[in-house]
């Protein structure tokens, strides 16, 4: 419930808002180079693993030879998928349930079948280079709309385990494609309330991620008789998922350490790569801290999915909108996309952000090798670009500021029913506007001096993962 | 009585600047010991490193040492030939402010000047670094020289995860170098080869601009 009456509620006067300037609680550290991110720990003694990568999009390994490898000067383990301890390990973070690691690889540079840990980075990749691997190469999908066709080769080798999140799907998956609609109210009678409606369409195009530290941890073991019983696990990397880490290997939180606090893309940073998490595993197998991480290119996930969007929007002479039709085909890239990748993101929707019921929100989830989609998006459209647009279309067409339409169809903080204004949401909105000198025309009515046209956008984003994905602010 | 991670945990300048004092103190000059990089044995001199390697690895490169001049302040350091200045300041010396992220010159956060230049840790291999005058971050962060290019930076929070940050810093601290009054254009020149992900671009030339205004005594408003 939201606190209208408390502290929070009807204050206007506000310590941070509309003030820049501010210096955040974190920032000598980082200007000055003491924050340490996951990939900057080094500790004594510590040994180093890395990940076979699949050269395939599509690919499943029938059998591998470790001899050679394990007789490369300075290896100290190989493990395998089929080892018992890591057939225990289950995935930790992103995804529905799976083995942690399998002989399957759905995108080209997956983790696959065998991590090698060695005295430093470089003899990992030389025992890498020595495994004696036989692919069995399966044909791949790329592109979303061919992999749509009933007679596209399948995506993904793995079935997938139902999401926590989805809901159920709307009809049954077929080939590459789940199938999503999310229907409430009454669309017919939404257009018919309508003064004006808008068709568009838009396409998104896949968009990669934005996490400037490649993903590392170091793990080690230490006794810890103040906590109970049994070793702390140690991990550093594994930033706000540390609990989640100590759950894979059955550690309570209390004894999960971890000293860092620093995580690169602020918010982009909180789905953990497989080398975060093994750490523990390997450092438990070779009895000494591990470290694991990603490079830069094993990091080229993509953050947002693309999607090819259809949409129909009505509204009134006000600008309030009465009713929305969403079509949209969404490319669910590889298996364990995220956890709401198996059937759709719509459990949190659909445009839960509007006063508007009338909606249908129907979309097509297409299964390809493109790579991971960590955020797809698929929750919540009209949050991101497509309501943007929606909010463009309908102030050009009726001449108002998006900012208003936007803050007309938001609805208050307790449901959709809601019509209460938040104070110190429309503060942020009236100091954004003052900060950026924001004076709204319709597109082309001005241009610059030499006839460019220029502009400055304002973005309707609510985005839910955001919201509760833990994000700290520093002020 | 907050356990979110990056709650509660404000550190002033002064105290930054101690931490990377401490840090570049802690930096041994002579190495006490040589670590076979192969198999993780230890020897008190560098001659029982080599004829371990004759003896046990025959035929693999064996490490040599380097002697750096690192903020001012000389070090040995062991190293295998083909490592980077970057790998050397992480692995060996404990100077982590100077960010891998690309590892392939592109993206400007591993800057460190090198003779009043600024050039890229992961695109230079420390054997060729000997003799050299090495100024990283941590050495930058400790002079009270530069502490208004540090505020600076702070005071208008030209950053948000603070990644790329440091790179940033030492680009703005050779341009201030060669150059005390920037202007815009300037600014953004210099800083041209380093990537922020999250996109604090105009905030840099804010910061230098001010600070090159309160290093000349121009002071700061507000
Ligand atoms: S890490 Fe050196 S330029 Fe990117
Ligand atoms: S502040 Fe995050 S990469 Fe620049």
């Amino acid at each position: 419930m939201a606190d209208l009456a408390g502290a929070n509620g009807q204050r206007e006067d506000f310590r941070v808002v509309g003030k820049h300037n501010l210096p955040g609680k974190l920032s000598y550290a980082l200007a000055t180079g003491i924050a340490k991110f996951g990939i900057d720990y080094v500790v004594p003694g510590m040994a180093h693993a890395k990940f076979l990568r699949s050269p395939y999009a599509n690919a499943r390994i029938r059998s591998v030879g470790t001899a050679r490898a394990r007789a490369v000067p300075g290896v100290l383990d190989i493990v395998t998928w089929e080892d018992e301890d890591v057939k225990k390990l289950g995935a930790g973070g992103f995804g529905p349930p799976a083995a942690y690691i399998d002989d399957t690889a759905d995108m080209e540079n997956a983790e696959v079948g065998v991590v090698v840990i060695a005295e430093n980075e470089d003899i990992c990749e030389e025992a890498l280079r020595a495994l004696d691997v036989d692919w069995e190469i399966l044909p791949h999908v790329v592109d979303v709309l061919k992999g749509r066709q009933d007679a596209a080769p399948i995506a993904r080798q793995r079935q997938d385990a139902p999401s926590m999140f989805a809901p159920p799907p709307s009809q049954p998956k077929r080939g590459n494609v789940s199938y999503a609609a999310t229907v409430q109210g009454d669309l017919a009678q939404g257009f018919k309330e309508a003064d004006h409606i808008v068709e568009y369409t838009l396409k998104l195009p896949a968009f990669l991620s934005g996490m400037p530290n490649p993903p590392a941890s170091v793990a080690w073991w230490e006794s810890d008789p103040y906590h109970g019983e049994g070793p702390d696990l140690h991990i550093e990397g594994a930033v706000q998922r540390r609990e989640n880490v100590g759950m894979m290997y059955g550690v309570p939180p209390e004894k999960t350490v971890q000293t860092g606090l620093f995580q690169g893309g602020r918010y982009c940073d909180w789905g953990l790569r497989k080398s975060q998490e093994i750490t523990p595993l390997l450092a438990k197998r070779v009895g000494r801290p591990v470290r694991c991480s990603n490079t830069r290119e094993e990091t080229f996930d993509f953050l947002m999915n693309e999607r090819y969007m259809y949409l129909k929007v009505g509204f009134t002479n006000e600008g309030l909108i009465t009713a929305v039709d969403d079509f949209s085909i969404a490319d669910n890239g590889a298996y364990g996309s995220s956890s709401f990748g198996a059937a759709n993101d719509q459990g949190y929707g659909p445009y839960y952000t509007l006063k508007c019921k009338n909606i249908s929100q129907r979309m097509d989830v297409v299964d390809t090798n493109r790579g991971k989609m960590y955020l797809s998006g698929q929750h919540c459209p009209f949050n991101w670009d497509s309501g943007t647009m929606a909010i463009y279309l309908i102030a050009e067409k009726l001449g108002l500021d998006p900012i208003d339409v936007a803050k007309l169809n938001l609805h208050g903080p307790d449901s959709q029913d809601d019509t209460r204004p938040v104070p110190s949401f429309e503060a942020c909105m009236e100091a954004g506007r003052e900060l950026m000198g924001w004076q709204w025309h319709r597109s082309g009515e001005r241009t610059l001096p030499d006839g460019r046209r220029h502009g400055a956008s304002f973005r309707y984003q609510i985005c839910p993962r955001h919201a509760f994905s833990g994000y700290e602010c520093k002020l | 009585m907050e356990s979110k991670i990056g709650a509660g945990m404000t550190l002033t300048q002064e105290a930054a600047q101690r931490r990377v004092a401490d840090i570049i103190s802690a930096i041994p000059v002579v190495l006490t010991e040589y670590r076979c990089p192969l198999c993780a044995r230890v020897f008190p001199g560098y001659s029982g490193l080599r004829e371990h390697y004759e003896a046990e690895h025959a035929g693999a490169i064996a490490p040599i040492v380097v002697m750096l001049m690192l903020n001012g302040k000389g070090c040995e350091v062991l190293i295998e030939p083909h490592w980077t200045l970057k790998r050397t300041l992480q692995f060996r010396l404990g100077l982590t402010g100077t960010k891998h992220m690309c590892d392939k010159g592109v993206c400007g956060s591993c800057t460190v000047i090198m003779d009043g230049r600024p050039v890229l840790a992961c695109q230079i291999l420390t054997a060729e670094c000997e003799g050299r005058d090495i100024q990283t971050i941590e050495g930058i962060a400790a002079d009270p020289k530069w502490k208004p290019l540090i505020d600076a930076y702070c005071r208008w929070d030209a950053m948000q995860c603070g990644y790329c940050t440091t790179g940033f810093l030492v680009t703005a601290k050779a341009l201030l170098d060669r150059n005390p009054n920037p202007t815009e254009r300037e600014c953004r020149e210099a800083l041209a080869g380093n990537i922020c992900i999250c996109g604090t671009y105009p905030r840099h030339s804010q910061a230098i601009i001010e600070a090159a205004a309160a290093m000349s005594g121009g002071g700061v408003d507000g």
